[in-house]
């Protein structure tokens, strides 16, 4: 399990071997954590929200605020980054073949090497998401529920 | 004609921040909003039960990720004047208006419609707002989802 600390100061130098990531265009403050000997700063605009964070086979999936960031967790190398998003609420990782993140009106879907498989904006704030077999749950603060298939974000059933 | 906040109130429980609104939804020039937005922008989404942390942990993390994030906005929004009173939801239309007709900083299209996000800055806080135009909407009268508020300092 990762700790997560927080600086009251966005961390600019990536010297020391702290790998720098910048989640905000206007990064006051920033996470802290460790992996596997790699120190990583989050930095962010807020503390709303601690950053979501799964491992698949090396690579670190990092999302918090508007951005997520897959990097690798031997060098802390970025492998890719996604930055235009409207604010990252939690992950969806108890699936072996991709890391599903849920934004406040979007999912983003990256497959294990950290590429985009699909990503989709809804009509409304998501307000809660379930896993079930090749397939994703989303409910929506108007009562929407919708199913997609997690290989592809097609459509399964609406209501 | 731009609808004030003011005529969808039907009550004002004086002393209490309760407000109830006739309508659904208010409809400005450029862009239509629920009023249940006002719930989600003013901390107004109900903190998760602690016995679903025991009994659905999942989704008490999830709830209270929405508690957060709209305590979150509420915080920013009321330390920039737009208090959670009827005059301060109107500034805050009043703000949106502004924001209907500010550049657009990204576009998302799905099946469901295309999210457009637009960016007002002041002084001490740069605002994303988010626009929904849903598919087959032949009016294509976008809907506020979400707003991003970022503080500079």
């Amino acid at each position: 399990m990762l700790i997560f600390n927080k600086s009251n100061d966005a961390i600019k130098d990536a010297g020391d071997g702290i790998v720098v990531l910048n989640f905000s265009d206007i990064p006051l403050r920033s996470w802290v954590f460790e992996y596997k000997g790699l120190k990583f700063a989050l930095n962010v605009n807020q503390f709303g929200i601690e950053p979501s964070v799964a491992v698949r086979d090396g690579i670190l999936f990092i999302g918090v605020e508007q951005a997520i960031f897959v990097v690798s967790a031997n060098n802390g190398f970025v492998v890719n980054s996604i930055s235009d998003i409207a604010n990252i609420q939690w992950l969806e990782d108890d699936v072996d073949s991709c890391v599903i993140y849920v934004a406040e009106d979007e999912l983003i879907v990256l497959n294990s090497h950290g590429d985009i498989s699909w990503r989709k904006n809804l009509p409304d704030i998501i307000q809660n998401t379930d896993l079930v077999p090749e397939c994703l749950h989303v409910s929506d603060v108007s009562g929407r529920v919708f199913t997609f298939n997690i290989t592809d974000g097609a459509i399964v059933s609406s209501s | 004609m731009q609808q004030r906040l003011v005529d969808a109130v039907i009550l004002i429980e004086k002393n209490s921040s309760e407000i109830k609104y006739a309508e659904k939804t208010i409809s400005r020039e450029g862009y239509d909003i629920d009023v249940s937005k006002f719930d989600y922008f003013y901390g107004n989404v109900g903190a998760p039960n602690l016995s679903l942390k025991l009994s659905g942990p999942k989704i008490y993390k999830q709830l209270e990720h929405n508690y957060q994030r709209s305590q979150q906005i509420c915080s920013i929004l009321e330390s920039q004047g737009f208090w959670n009173t009827v005059s301060g939801k109107e500034k805050l239309l009043n703000f949106f208006d502004i924001a209907s007709k500010a550049p657009t900083l990204s576009t998302h299209s799905s099946e469901f419609g295309t999210t457009v996000a637009k960016v007002v800055e002041t002084a001490n806080v740069k605002y994303e707002v988010k626009f929904f135009h849903s598919i087959g909407d032949v009016s294509s009268v976008p809907k506020i989802t979400t707003l991003i508020p970022k503080v500079k300092k």
